[in-house]
Order: C-alpha cells, then sequence, then structure tokens
C-alpha cells in the first residue's frame, strides 16, 4: 500500500515526459554536487556515528565533570593519547563537531530536498483513469447497482463521513475522483528538521555572546560582574563578541527552610536580590529560589547553590581571619587559604545540619604544604583539629579561634540573548515531530458504466505514508459501507460484512 | 485500602489478566476470553493509579520523584498503550508478553525503597509533572514497540523455518486453520459487489479484519507486528523530544543551563538518535522489517540505559532516580 508498491508516483504518472537532455545551470550543478550531502543513507550513518560518539562522552569521564586528577590516575599512560583523540572532551572534540557540522549540512540540504515533494503531495489534486487505477497493486474494484451521478454521491458521502476532501474531475466516459487527508503531515518532518537547523544556529550565537558568572555572596554584599572570579564565556574570549553589563547585584537577604520533619534536608534557598543600573537606579528586585530565577532584560539570576556556602571567620593567632568556602574536596565545599608560602589552611565546614541532635556548626581544619596534608602517613589521619564555635585550639604553628560561619547564597548569573530564539526553535520541533505522527491518506476513484451496460464499475486506488494497518481498517469500514449501500440491489445477499460491523470498524479507526 | 495493598490488589488482577492472554492465544476467536484479559489489565491499570494517588495523599506532592515512583508510573504507561493498541487491533500475540513484563516491573519495582522522602529544592516545580510523565510514555510506547519487535522477528522465524504451515507459529502463537475473516474474504472475491481491498492481491484484506483470529493468524500477522512496532516508535519518538525539550526548559530555568552534557541528558539523546535512525530507515525503505526490528531492539537497549543504567551509576544532575 505504500508508493513502493505503485507502478509510479501518481502525481507523476501524468507530468513525467521525456525531456531531451540540456545544459545545466551552475545552480542545478551545485544541487547535483551536493547529492550526497541530502541523502538519507548519510543521514543514517550520521545519526548512528553522533549516538555512538555521545555514548562515548557518556562511557567516558568527562573533563569539567570528572576531576582531570583523578583521570588523570584512572588512565595513567594512556592519558595523553586519549586527550589527543578527544574522549575526555567528547562533545567539543574536533571529530565530534565535524559530525554536528555535517549533520547540518545533511539536515539543511536533506529539507529542501524534502519541501517540494512534500507540498507537490499535500496541495496537487491528481486524478487517474480507471485504466491507471486497475493496473496498480493496491487497487479494488466495486460495482454499484445504481446510475453514475448517484454512485458519485454516494461514494462522496462516505468518504466525506471520513473526515476526507473529495475532489471531482470529469473523464473520458468516467467519473474520477481525489480524496484525501491528512495532508499537513507531510510537512511535519520538514517543520522539524527546520526547528534543529534555528535551534543550531541561535544555539550558536548564543555561544559567541552569551556568559555565565558565578559569585558566593553574603547578604549584604554588592558586586559587579567585572568584580566576579569565576566568569566564564560561552567560547574562547579571543572570539567572544558579547557585552558585559556594568549593573550592580545586592544580596538583601539569604535563608535557607529545611523540612519540620527531615530538619537534615533544605526545603528551599531564598536569596532577596537588588539589581541595579551604574548610576545605581534600580532595575528589578526580587526574592529568588531555585526553579524561580530572576530576569532582567536578557539577563538572568538563578538561585546555584544546592549546598550551603559561605564564610567562616576566625582569629589566627589572636588576629581576625576571615576565610571563604571557595572550592570542593571530593564532592564536599571546603576551604582553602593561604597561610605563607609554603601552607594552606583546609577547613571543611559541617553547618549544614540544624536538628539539634546533631552535631552542628562545626569545622575540622588541616595544613596542606601543595603535596599533601601535613602529619599525613599510611594509616595515619593528617594533622588536624575540631573546633566548635567559640571553641579554640592549636594546629602546627598556628592558634586559630573559630568565632562563628557566615552562610553565603551561590548565584549564578547567565546572559542568553538566543533564548527566544531557541524557545521558538524547540516549539517548531514539538510542532513538526507531532505532524509527524499523523498520516496522508489518499484515495484514486475512478466511476465507469459496466461494460454489461447495468450499473457502475467503481475501481479504487489507494495510499498512505505511514499507518497502513489503520488505513486498511478505514477502507474495511469504507467497503462494508459500500456494499450495505449496494448489495441489497444483487442477489445473494452478503455473508460477513454487516452494518453493524461497518460502525465497530470505524470505532476502531482514528490513529 | 493502604497503598501497598492496592499495589498487590494490582499484581493479582495482573496475573488473572496474565491467563487469560494466555488462553486467547489459543482460542483466539473467543470474544469473552480477549475482553476479560483487557478488562483485568484495565482493573490492575486503575488499582496502581489509586495507589499512586493514595501516595501522592500522603507526600503531599506528586508523587514522581524517585525510581519506584517513576517505574510504577512506566509500569501504568504501558498499560494504558497496551489497552488501546489491543482496543484498536486486537492483537492475540501481545498480550501475554506485555503482562509478563508489567508483572517482572512490578515485583522489580516493590523491591525498590519506598520510603517517601522530602522533596528537594530542585524537584519543586511544575515542570516535574510536565517532563517526567512525558518521557516515560515515550518509554513505555517504546516498551511496546519492543515486545511487537521481538514478535515479529519470532513469527518472522518461524514463517522461514515451517514456510505456509508458520503462520500459527508455536504453542503461544497458534491458531487454528484458515481464519474466518480470511474466508469470508476469499468468498467476497465472487460477489457481485467486489470490494477495495480484493483486487489483486486477496490476502492483504486480513490486515483489514479487526479479529484476532484474522490478524494474529494471517500470513501478513509479522508484517503486522512491524506496523505496530512502526508506529509505537512514530508515536514515542515525538514524545521523547517533546520530554527532551521540556527538560531543557526546566533546566534552564533550574539550573541555568538547557543542556548540560548530564549522563542522562546525553544518553538520552543516544535513544533518541537511535530511534531517529529506525525512522530514517524506515523512510528510506531500502531496509527488510527484520532489519527494522533489530534496531527496534537496540533503541530499546539504549532506553534501558538510560532509565536504569545512568540511575545504577547515580552521576550526574539527575541523581534523584539514584538506584541503591
Amino acid at each position: 500500500m505504500t508508493s513502493s508498491s505503485l507502478p509510479s508516483d501518481p502525481a507523476l504518472m501524468q507530468t513525467a515526459q521525456p525531456t531531451p537532455p540540456a545544459k545545466k545551470s551552475f545552480p542545478a550543478l551545485v544541487w547535483e554536487w551536493l547529492a550526497c550531502f541530502r541523502s538519507i543513507q548519510l543521514a543514517i550513518v550520521l545519526l548512528s556515528l553522533l549516538a555512538i560518539g555521545t555514548l562515548v562522552g557518556v562511557l567516558m569521564p568527562q573533563e569539567g565533570l570528572v576531576d582531570t586528577v583523578e583521570i588523570k590516575r584512572t588512565y595513567g599512560s594512556n592519558y595523553h593519547l586519549f586527550k589527543a583523540m578527544g574522549l575526555f572532551n567528547v562533545y567539543s572534540s574536533y571529530w565530534f563537531i565535524t559530525l554536528e557540522v555535517l549533520f547540518f549540512f545533511n539536515l539543511l540540504i536533506g529539507s529542501f530536498k524534502w519541501l517540494k515533494p512534500a507540498y507537490m503531495s499535500a496541495t496537487r489534486q491528481t486524478f487517474l483513469s480507471p485504466k491507471h487505477i486497475t493496473a496498480a497493486k493496491d487497487a479494488g474494484v466495486m460495482r454499484s447497482p445504481y446510475p453514475q451521478e448517484k454512485t458519485v454521491q454516494q461514494v462522496t458521502q462516505q468518504l466525506q463521513k471520513r473526515r476526507y476532501k473529495v475532489y471531482r474531475q470529469d473523464g473520458e466516459g468516467h467519473q474520477a475522483l481525489y480524496a484525501t487527508k491528512g495532508n499537513f503531515s507531510r510537512f511535519g518532518p520538514v517543520i522539524a528538521h527546520f526547528g534543529i537547523l534555528c535551534m543550531l544556529i541561535f544555539s550558536v550565537m548564543g555561544a559567541f555572546s552569551g556568559f555565565k558568572a558565578q559569585k558566593i555572596a553574603v547578604p549584604g554584599d554588592t558586586f559587579t560582574l567585572a568584580q566576579v572570579n569565576a566568569f566564564f564565556p560561552n567560547v574562547n574570549r579571543s572570539v567572544w563578541m558579547g557585552q558585559v553589563p556594568n549593573w550592580q547585584f545586592h544580596v538583601k537577604d539569604f535563608r535557607i527552610e529545611y523540612y519540620e520533619d527531615h530538619p537534615e534536608t533544605p526545603k528551599q534557598y531564598f536569596c532577596t536580590l537588588e539589581v541595579l543600573d551604574a548610576e545605581g537606579n534600580l532595575k528589578a528586585t526580587k526574592t529568588i529560589s531555585v526553579n524561580d530565577p530572576l530576569s532582567v532584560e536578557d539577563l538572568t539570576v538563578y538561585q546555584a547553590s544546592f549546598t550551603p556556602t559561605g564564610k567562616l571567620f576566625f582569629e589566627l593567632n589572636g588576629e581576625p581571619k576571615t576565610v571563604e568556602i571557595n572550592t570542593q574536596f571530593q564532592d564536599r565545599p571546603v576551604s582553602m587559604t593561604a597561610l605563607d608560602d609554603k601552607l594552606s589552611l583546609l577547613v571543611f565546614p559541617f553547618m549544614v545540619q540544624q536538628d539539634p541532635e546533631v552535631e552542628k556548626n562545626y569545622v575540622m581544619l588541616f595544613l596542606h604544604d601543595g603535596k599533601g596534608f601535613v602529619g599525613a602517613a599510611p594509616g595515619k589521619m593528617p594533622d588536624n583539629l575540631k573546633l566548635f564555635e567559640g571553641q579554640q585550639g592549636r594546629l602546627g604553628d598556628y592558634q586559630l579561634k573559630f568565632i562563628q560561619p557566615e552562610i553565603a547564597t551561590g548565584l549564578q548569573i547567565k546572559k542568553a540573548p538566543e533564548v527566544p530564539g531557541m524557545y521558538a526553535a524547540f516549539f517548531i520541533i514539538i510542532l513538526g515531530t507531532v505532524l509527524c505522527i499523523f498520516s496522508q491518506r489518499q484515495l484514486w476513484i475512478a466511476i465507469r458504466p459496466k461494460a454489461s451496460g447495468e450499473g457502475q464499475e467503481v475501481c479504487f486506488m489507494y495510499k498512505t505514508n505511514k499507518g497502513r494497518l489503520s488505513f486498511t481498517q478505514e477502507l474495511a469500514g469504507l467497503e462494508s459501507a459500500l456494499k450495505a449501500l449496494w448489495q441489497p440491489q444483487f442477489s445473494p445477499p452478503p455473508k460477513t460484512s454487516t452494518p453493524s460491523d461497518a460502525a465497530r470498524k470505524e470505532e476502531a479507526v482514528t490513529l | 485500602m493502604q497503598e501497598i495493598e492496592l499495589v498487590h490488589l494490582g499484581i493479582v488482577l495482573l496475573l488473572v489478566s496474565l491467563l487469560f492472554q494466555v488462553l486467547r492465544t489459543q482460542w483466539t476467536a473467543v470474544t469473552w476470553i480477549r475482553e476479560a484479559g483487557w478488562a483485568t489489565m484495565a482493573l490492575s491499570l486503575v488499582s496502581f493509579i489509586a495507589s499512586i494517588v493514595l501516595r501522592s495523599q500522603t507526600a503531599q506532592y506528586f508523587a514522581l520523584s524517585n525510581m519506584y515512583e517513576s517505574m510504577m508510573f512506566l509500569i501504568m504507561w504501558t498499560q494504558v498503550a497496551f489497552l488501546v493498541l489491543d482496543r484498536w487491533f486486537r492483537l492475540p500475540s501481545l498480550g501475554w508478553p506485555v503482562c509478563m513484563l508489567v508483572l517482572v516491573g512490578v515485583v522489580y519495582t516493590i523491591s525498590l525503597p519506598t520510603e517517601i522522602l522530602p522533596l528537594q529544592a530542585a524537584l519543586q516545580s511544575y515542570w516535574r509533572a510536565i517532563h517526567v510523565p512525558v518521557i516515560i510514555l515515550s518509554y513505555a510506547m517504546f516498551t511496546m514497540a519492543f515486545l511487537s519487535s521481538v514478535i515479529y522477528l519470532v513469527k518472522y522465524l518461524l514463517e522461514q523455518r515451517g514456510g505456509s504451515q508458520t503462520s500459527g507459529g508455536g504453542p503461544m502463537l497458534a491458531t487454528a486453520g484458515m481464519p474466518e475473516g480470511f474466508k469470508s474474504v476469499e468468498s467476497d472475491l465472487e460477489a457481485d459487489v467486489g470490494g477495495i481491498l480484493t483486487h489483486q492481491d486477496a490476502h492483504q484484506s486480513s490486515l483489514a479484519e479487526l479479529d484476532a483470529s484474522t490478524l494474529d493468524a494471517s500470513k501478513d500477522a509479522a508484517n503486522v507486528y512491524d506496523e505496530i512496532t512502526y508506529r509505537c516508535i512514530a508515536v514515542g519518538f515525538p514524545l521523547l523530544t517533546i520530554g527532551i525539550i521540556l527538560g531543557g526548559l526546566w533546566a534552564n530555568e533550574a539550573w541555568g543551563n538547557y543542556w548540560s552534557w548530564d549522563p542522562k541528558e546525553s544518553m538520552s539523546l543516544v535513544t533518541l538518535l537511535g530511534y531517529g535512525v529506525y525512522l530514517h530507515m524506515r523512510v528510506n525503505r531500502q531496509h527488510p522489517p527484520k532489519t527494522l526490528a533489530i534496531v527496534s531492539i537496540i533503541g530499546f537497549v539504549l532506553m534501558l540505559i538510560t532509565y536504569f543504567g545512568v540511575n545504577m551509576m547515580g552521576l550526574g544532575l539527575h541523581s534523584y532516580g539514584k538506584i541503591e
């Protein structure tokens, strides 16, 4: 029933004529040259390779997600070879980007290739003669006892009942009908591909002008993006073309809510923010939380920290010393602060728990000499100091007193000018893929007087691009309905299909 | 009734449904067996839905936040997909494998930690009730496509081995002799009115008969399951696409990134690409149904890795569903 089983596309059957060889134009030559890019086989190969490439990215540890030191330790001498092959940065590797570029061109050119046939098939009405129809494989002949006009009306009515659009044409000694529905579905793949192309284009645009910045801030802090150390343009700075606004961000308040029945589990993080322009005028203010960011023009501020971070106030040899929780050690937020040329102070804060039964607000202190923990030995805990709020103790040559912690919020500030375009592209992709679910159904019918002279011969040819099974069911329903109309005029009466059968089948068909 | 009691009731109903589905493969033309199998499956679905409603009431949030709950949703969506497909196409060979798979799924699910935990901040969003069910529904469609592909391959192999005698298949696939619908269509050839579907290739019309006695026993039975596979993937693919996009929108709101190449995200892309390969191969029309069935099975394996494999690793941003 698919087009492969037809002698040829009906639209072409009437129009295909032998053409004399002509000199090809330049665009035609280019189009021919690009034929390799519009091949569906290439699409299959590229999709498979992209899937394999992405799978490699899942299986291999990716720098940025896994600590480089850990990767080096795991892969030892093979590290540099694998690194050169791009296996630790698959998604930005030369071969993966090459695949993406090839995929882009395949989509672009393939979509143009499909557009014209889809448009032609969806908009053009074609009519076939009984000779054409009876020569086709997916065809059938029924016999009506009624005059031609009445038969045409009966068939048209039955088709319209099934939501077909029916077109009619006078033929030579016959009446030709063309019935179709679901034509919009032919545009589904083209629209989906167009959406993917838009998505790729907007993501590239966003890459060259967008950025991300991260800032740990305590209530009362005011900062500008120029003061943020963790500032990351989406691409290398040398090719980045974005602008950084000179606004000020003021953290008014930050609080963490905990579940009453699970005091160890943070329920939500709330941060009240003010955004001011360079002159100090208020542009926007909002209490943000996870899943509820603040948007100002094309800049968005997210409540990003899911674990408490902040500052810790100490006295170091009698002098006030503030350290920031500024890094991570084995997935735990820690503070690493240089004390002198050789030694750094490593502080593990334990301040999450709000349960009165659980120890809270204490720190574990270690010294690190750049190579390892001071005092570490096989099977022995390095030199350390555990301090609760207000306690003091000695670690190496240092006298330390833990005054108090100050919980800070982790903010992410993002500029993403591509967002409206990306959302539009997402919508287009969704629209295209949803359209793809439906099928286009076409029927060519020719009604001519029977050779015996009594009644009409009704020739049907049918085609669908998908949903073959439900289409066949629908045709069975149509056949039964027409039999119910025409059979009583003949003898013997029908043996199998009845109007109730037809009705039941009708109910079942609407895929 | 307690939540767990409802789950147990659902399991019992599933077992009854399995019995009817097995009987149905032997007595394909007996309507009440088919209807009883369908009804008990539907009742078990209602039981599972009730258990999730109760759980949601207890938790005071939409209970779809961990592996236990998402597995329950996968089971329920798979049941819905089967019930709809079976109502449309009458597929006796698909009934008992679906029952078996769902049963194994439920037994595994109740072995998972069922404790109701407070919701993490990142999960407190209306997106959770949109993104996750859509993704899981796509998984259910792929599960149906997988089963259909396996049945296709079994029927295909049986046909290859036994020629025309194999139309009924083995004990589970067997039907008795020439189906009634098929005979009637042949007799229609001699009727005065003729037919739309009977002109050139009479047995094509067996596809048109809804009754199991025709669909599942005809020489085209294998092709029917090839078609079912395609329809399931044709519905599952857009759903997965929509689910991934909705996830991207949520991620942008929660984390400030549409896409982070997180293992779960990457694997869902691999699954999408895998099924994209299937659909393009199908459009290309140069690949036999056998190859397409194998690609569909590979797609299902990728889906399993996305769903279970990544959760077992417990890595990345989607660690809520971590399997302990």
